[in-house]
């Protein structure tokens, strides 16, 4: 693919708040507020499933300082959802669902007094029989804690012939994997302050959703969504964790109530306990392939635990994709509901844990074919241009949706730009697999399944190699706006509601809005959170920023552009087809210099149409007209991650001695932004393939780790600081500038090489997370077993 | 939420120690902080007094002194971890520092707030007591000398009085060969030890006895504690003897003197056999610096 040079993007320029962010001066969440706003504090269940018979708020309300007590007498009884499903329930309902579920909250005129009054709320409780695991709220008989029931029906889907399959499979493997809850252990709190004037809303809080947030008020409240604006501020960091978040919602009716602005600032305790997590998950899988190594066949039964108030019904499973090698199979995924903390989409959601059990199975394969694993891979996993095999039963569904031409109710003027649906339109690990094995050293460091290449007394090293994929964004809910407008002195501001989590999307859409208009970098900005400004886009989520909400901001600068040179044409080049003026560093001109080197700014332009007092227009709105195809049926982005660790084999501690990540998103906007974004992922997944798993208490369903302390994050320190990230920018035809997704591949990566680098290193397959402890009795199980 | 509490910055020990006398357990002394902010944030503390010791600044220091070094009680932990190779004999001491918390939180965490907290994972604490360390207990009558070994009495509680204050310890280095090593498990880069583990040796003159061994270990008991059968398996042999499987033999005898639980951070059995572990290692550590040192 030819690489084509770009102005601006591409550059690896400073992000646009970094000097705000080292200096402290950005304003997140948790530094705003506004003028005479009260404080909120939430009362919280003791019991992890228990209904409000009574609830007495008299003496709370006598406290002096309280405005206003809020409880479920006192909000809509409208269920709200977040987006697939991350939530569904009501903000309030008198029941309690988890222990540190939301039971009430008071406003007051300092944090101190909202925190007291609390203790002062009288309520009887009738307690109810909790159900706390997976396999509880399955068992026949299990109370039932959603009107729904616990259950969601099976997602499930097939290829191929599994049992066809299966019965000539050379070799086949088992497994049964259960993945510990992982917490997204924000870096900061979150707040919300909630302001109503008469019937309108407005609301600030940390939110990579903006646009979801609102949806959620409309929802929640049952209010118009003109009478709605969210600014959503920057989040220390999210993964997942701030989307709309039931304590937004609790914050606005809380503030309609007391009459006055409010503000709920969460502690650290309940960021980590009681907003949401990754779901606790259980894999049982076959997986199978011939003597030459071709996987021939997958089969797997996975769970996931919803917590109260997730309602998912599937997770991500890209794996099928990556792994396109697997010719026949079947994979069904359950949501359950537990009496625990709401669980929901976390950064790699499944890729994190079913792609991690196919990668296991997929190792074990190899290992008896005798194949090296960068081999076995490169063998089974996709190239551009394949068919998409496991999303076989899609394709028939869509053709039949579609009277047998999916493609017939397209405009052709779209269509012939489409590339071919259900088939992967660009990138591959294969190329990566290669490059990263002669870069990692690695037909020197891998000396066979299960070896160690150095041994030092009790201190084993060993390699491993890792694969991930993910969508790059998602379709189904909606296709993402975005609007761009030229101001009158020539400087843009782009306007997509991706909010701002610390992945640099104000920088990046800025560099892809300045790219399309031809403006410099600092002519251009962006503006995240305000629902006013922005039209509706997917928030940051399921890696939707660059490719999807991207692509709607250059389309919206490109017809920005278009619009500005239509004037330009008329107004400053004697009626020339505009086709042959462009803009180059904020100055129109000719495309060709052909002597004619008149050159116009965009504010003289604009300032021509305003001082004309039939001028049309003295600003230029553009904003994104064209759906963007379905790219879930033809777009990935990919990670191939190496590590190096050493096992400690007597006391099981690992450390990550070397580490190289590869990563193949299509055009990198920002080097500099990616390889954060990509080592943040490598961080973020070996913290869970290593340490990180929230525990719950077995008689209440209480988080017991809720803190620093004893929910252990990796540090830089423990991270190989010459650790390298390397590019393959294979060209998306539809992605903006040929960019494709990058955010959640990196952790799903991270995770199986970690896991493969420690059994080459000890012999032994070790469940997650790999903690010190469970490494050794793992050691010790398997030297019994041999004995 | 921290409850509301008094303060007093005292101007010296004696109204250091006055105060504190006078106001009793609700009273709580301030070194760095950096435990008492959290136990208070928690609610696991409720305190009606704090009594700011940061004025006495001339508790802030590390001496030489003869037979051993003192080391005020307000040092904060970068000041240990910045000693240097002129005093080989607290290298431990330094070593140990530089492992607790984090870089931010070793510039107002202190000494002598360490050993005060008081808890079985103490990393400083096991060193000190296997070096042993004499902590300075200074009341109103003068100074006593407690060694850290019993300084700790339970999790959280000193031998210190009601009117007393802990202003220093005083590490011996007797002009005899001897060395010391502190290991640990712990998880990420930043964490308390799940259990851990100090060795030290003091040889006779020729270099070639053990005169003197201490073994100490953290995280496995109510306290810090001495792994006394260990120690009696050393003393009176050969340094030589360490080399080959002794070590470990002595590892395990001291793993029989741990009494850990199961907690949220490891298991009971986990950390038991971690013990044989450590000491075997903290013992061919502290024999490998005698043997290259001789």
């Amino acid at each position: 693919m030819n690489k084509v040079s770009f102005e601006i993007v591409g550059k690896g320029v400073p992000v646009k708040d970094a000097n705000q962010k080292v200096s402290g001066t950005l304003t997140y969440a948790t530094d705003f507020g506004v003028y005479r706003m009260a404080h909120g504090r939430i009362l919280r269940s003791p019991h992890p499933y228990a209904r409000v018979i009574s609830i007495n708020t008299s003496k709370a309300e006598a406290l002096p300082g309280v405005i206003a007590v809020l409880t479920h007498f006192d909000t809509p009884r409208l269920n709200w959802e977040a987006p697939w499903f991350n939530y569904r329930g009501k903000v309030l309902d008198g029941i309690a669902r988890f222990v540190g579920d939301e039971v009430a909250a008071v406003a007051a005129d300092t944090v101190e007094q909202a925190e007291k009054a609390l203790s002062l709320i009288a309520i009887e409780w009738e307690v109810l029989t909790p159900v706390l695991t997976v396999e509880e709220a399955a068992a026949k008989g299990a109370p039932q804690i959603r009107d729904e029931g616990n259950l969601r029906p099976s997602y499930l889907f097939e290829w191929g012939n599994l049992a066809e399959a299966e019965a000539s499979a050379d070799y086949s493997v088992s497994c049964d994997i259960r993945f510990p809850a992982q917490q997204y252990a924000p870096l900061g709190r979150n707040a919300c302050v909630a302001e109503w004037q008469g019937d309108h809303l407005t609301l600030w809080t940390g939110s990579q959703t903006p646009s979801e947030v609102k949806d959620g008020l409309h929802e929640a409240l049952g209010i118009p969504q003109s009478r709605i604006t969210v600014q959503a501020l920057p989040t220390g960091s999210s993964f997942g964790c701030w989307w709309t978040n039931n304590f937004m919602l609790l914050t606005a009716l809380l503030a309609r109530k007391a009459g006055r602005a409010v503000r709920i600032e969460l502690d650290n305790d309940e960021c980590m306990a009681t907003v949401k997590r990754r779901h606790e998950e259980r894999s049982r899988a076959r997986m199978g392939c011939d003597s030459d190594g071709n996987l021939t066949f997958l089969d797997m039964d996975h769970v996931i635990d919803n917590g109260a108030y997730g309602f998912k019904d599937d997770v991500g499973f890209t794996s099928p994709d990556l792994w396109n090698g697997i010719k026949n199979g079947r994979a069904s995924v359950t949501g359950i509901n537990t009496n625990r903390v709401t669980a929901g989409c976390f950064r790699g959601v499944g890729d994190c844990t079913l792609s991690v059990a196919v990668e296991r199975m997929a190792d074990q394969l190899a290992e008896k074919v005798g194949l090296d694993p960068v081999a076995f891979r490169i063998k089974n996993q996709i190239s551009a241009g394949e068919r998409f095999r496991s999303l076989e039963q899609f394709e028939t569904e869509a053709l039949q949706a579609s009277g047998g031409d999916l493609l017939a109710a397209v405009p052709p003027d779209l269509r012939d730009d489409w590339p071919k649906l259900f088939h992967l339109s660009s990138g591959s690990p294969l190329p990566m697999l290669r490059d990263g094995a002669d870069r990692f050293r690695w037909n020197e460091r891998f000396v066979g399944w299960g070896r160690p290449h150095h041994v030092d007394g009790p201190k084993h090293r060993a390699v491993g190699v890792g694969t991930g994929s993910h969508t790059c964004g998602v379709e189904t809910e909606g296709n993402s706006s975005a609007i761009v407008r030229i101001n009158p002195d020539g400087t843009a501001k782009a306007c997509c509601s991706v909010g701002r989590h610390g992945n640099g999307s104000e920088t990046t859409l800025a560099q892809v809005a300045a790219e399309a208009l031809g403006l410099k970098l600092d002519q251009v900005e962006v503006e995240a959170g305000n629902t006013d400004a922005c039209p509706w886009s997917h928030g940051s989520i399921a890696s939707n920023t660059m490719f999807r909400t991207g692509w709607a901001t250059r389309a919206a600068a490109l017809d920005a552009r278009a619009q500005l040179l239509a004037i330009a044409a008329q107004e400053c080049f004697d009626d020339v087809d505009q086709a042959e003026l462009d803009i180059r560093a904020g100055l129109i001109g000719f495309k060709e210099t052909s002597g004619d080197n008149r050159q116009f700014s965009v504010s003289d332009v604009l300032n021509l149409m305003r001082g004309d007092a039939h001028g049309q227009t003295s600003s230029i709105t553009g904003s994104s007209r064209q759906p963007m195809p379905p790219t879930t049926t033809f777009s990935r982005q990919f990670a191939v991650h190496f590590v190096e660790v050493e096992v400690d084999v007597e006391t099981g501690e690992i450390r990550v001695l070397d580490y190289l990540a590869l990563q193949d998103s299509g055009t990198i906007i920002n080097p500099q932004v990616m390889k954060n974004q990509v080592i943040g992922g490598a961080i973020c997944g070996l913290g869970y393939a290593l340490y990180e798993e929230l525990l719950f208490d077995s008689e209440t369903g209480a988080v017991r780790n809720g803190n620093l302390l004893d929910y252990k994050v990796l540090r830089t320190g423990d991270f190989p600081p010459h650790a390298k990230v390397v590019f393959h920018e294979s060209h998306d035809s539809i992605g903006p500038f040929g960019a494709r997704g990058a955010g959640e591949s990196p952790i799903a990566a991270a995770i199986p090489a970690a896991c493969q680098a420690v059994y080459n290193a000890t012999g032994v397959w070790v469940d997650l997370p790999m903690t010190p402890e469970r490494v050794a009795t793992a050691l010790a199980k398997a030297a019994t077993g041999k004995k | 939420m921290m409850s509301e509490f008094k303060y007093h910055r005292p101007e010296n020990i004696t109204e250091a120690i006055l105060l504190k006398r006078d106001l009793g357990d609700a009273a709580a002394y301030w070194a760095g902080g950096t435990d008492l902010v959290l136990q208070c944030k928690s609610g696991k503390r409720r305190i009606g007094h704090c009594i700011d010791l940061t004025a006495l600044q001339d508790l802030s220091f590390i001496n030489a002194a003869k037979g051993g070094y003192r080391i005020g009680t307000l040092t904060p932990l970068s000041e240990l971890e910045r000693l240097n190779a002129d005093t080989p004999h607290l290298r431990t001491i330094r070593d140990v520092a530089a492992l607790m918390c984090t870089v931010q939180t070793r510039t107002i965490a202190t000494l002598g707030g360490n050993l005060c907290n008081a808890s079985p994972s103490a990393d400083l604490f096991v060193a000190l007591a296997a070096m042993g360390a004499i902590a300075q207990v200074t009341g109103l009558g003068g100074t006593r000398e407690v060694p850290v070994d019993a300084f700790m009495l339970a999790p959280g509680k000193t031998a210190l009085t009601g009117d007393e204050m802990l202003t220093g310890v005083f590490i011996p280095a007797p002009d005899v060969p001897h060395a010391s090593a502190y290991r640990r498990i712990a998880r990420t880069v930043v964490d308390i030890a799940l259990v851990s583990a100090a060795a030290s040796l003091t040889l006779d003159r020729t270099g070639e006895k053990i005169n003197e061994a201490r073994i100490t270990l953290g995280a496995v008991a109510p306290r810090v504690i001495r792994a006394t059968g260990a120690e009696e398996m050393l003393t009176g042999r050969p340094l030589s003897d360490l080399i080959g499987t002794f070590a470990k033999e002595v590892g395990a005898t001291a793993a029989q003197s741990a009494k850990p639980i199961t907690d949220i951070r490891a298991s009971a059995e986990y950390r038991k056999n971690m013990v044989a572990v450590l000491v075997a290692r903290c013992l061919i550590s502290v024999s490998t610096e005698l043997e290259a040192g001789l």
